[in-house]
This record gives C-alpha cells, sequence and structure tokens, in this order.
C-alpha cells in the first residue's frame, strides 16, 4: 500500500516577511514539504525560480 | 472545470476595494472567494463595495476579518490569524494582494 506524499509547497517572498505572515506560513507548512525562495536577497536567480514553481504542488507569492 | 477554494488577502485599504471585486470576479466563475480584511484595514464601504460582499456571500462565498472592528453595517466574519492560517491549508489558490501598509505616515491630504 503506499502512503500519499506530502504536499510541495513554494513560498516566494518580495520583503523580509512580518510576524504575521511567518505565523501563516508556519500552519501552510505543518505536515508539508515546504521551500521558500527570497526575492529581496541579492541577485534573484530565476531560472530557479521557475523550477522550483513547477516542482511545487502549490505556490504562494507573499508581498 | 472543478471549483476552487481561493483565498485573497488584503492588509492594506487601498487594495481592498480591488480585492473584494477581484473575488466577486472569481465568484461568477464558480469558484468559492474569500477576501480577507486584515489588521483593520477595510476599503471605504460604499454601497457599491457592500453590494459587491453581498453578492460575494449569495455565491456561497464569504467576506472575512482579522482584526479590528468593522465598521457598523457591515457583516464580515471575524476570524483570528491562527484560524485564517488553518482555513488557508485548505485553499487552492492564496492571493497576497495589491503591497503592505507603507510603513511611513501619508500626508493628512492623501490619508484616506
Amino acid at each position: 500500500m503506499s502512503e500519499e506524499k506530502p504536499m510541495k509547497i513554494l513560498h516566494v517572498y518580495r520583503s523580509e516577511p512580518s510576524d504575521d505572515v511567518k505565523t501563516l506560513v508556519n500552519i501552510l507548512n505543518r505536515d508539508r514539504e515546504a521551500k521558500e525562495f527570497k526575492l529581496y536577497l541579492g541577485k534573484p536567480n530565476y531560472d530557479m525560480l521557475v523550477q522550483m514553481i513547477f516542482d511545487a504542488d502549490q505556490t504562494v507569492s507573499w508581498w | 472545470m472543478a471549483s476552487k477554494k481561493i483565498y485573497i488577502l488584503l492588509p492594506n485599504r487601498m487594495y481592498a476595494g480591488d480585492g473584494v471585486r477581484s473575488a466577486l470576479g472569481q465568484a461568477v466563475e464558480n469558484h468559492y472567494a474569500y477576501p480577507v480584511f486584515m489588521h483593520g484595514e477595510y476599503p471605504r464601504f460604499s454601497e457599491y463595495v457592500t453590494e459587491n460582499i453581498d453578492w460575494i456571500k449569495d455565491m456561497e462565498g464569504d467576506v472575512l476579518n482579522v482584526g479590528g472592528e468593522p465598521p457598523e453595517g457591515v457583516e464580515l466574519t471575524s476570524l483570528t490569524l491562527e484560524e485564517l492560517g488553518e482555513r488557508l491549508r485548505e485553499a487552492d489558490v492564496i492571493i497576497p494582494y495589491g503591497l503592505k501598509k507603507q510603513t511611513k505616515a501619508p500626508p493628512p491630504a492623501c490619508a484616506d
């Protein structure tokens, strides 16, 4: 019997996440495979971002 | 196409009216739409916005409120940030909408 795979969720941050965003993200990540991409740091690798979006089941683009 | 649960998060009243209108558009397309007013940031509740809110509710969506007391005459469903998080776990699409509220106070002429 195969186990159900956890949902893959990607969080993209346009700016430093606030405490409220961190709270929501922590709840959303529970029992899930979560990744994050910070657009506000350095020079973002957009090729990698596109690949991460395709790999994820759900993407949330925060402020 | 299967109906999706769509949450539109609105932390800045500058975009709240647009967010409500966008949610109504999704409801018209047979999705379950839930605009969320956050931090007591409410739009101008004109008759137009109030009608949009009523239409969203009529189409099996809801209009949610996290933080702050909404003005009289508008019925919103209040919930905590943690309750919102639990509801977002069931969402198909989560849209943090518009821009965050600016940290610098606007000049009085632009305050509204």
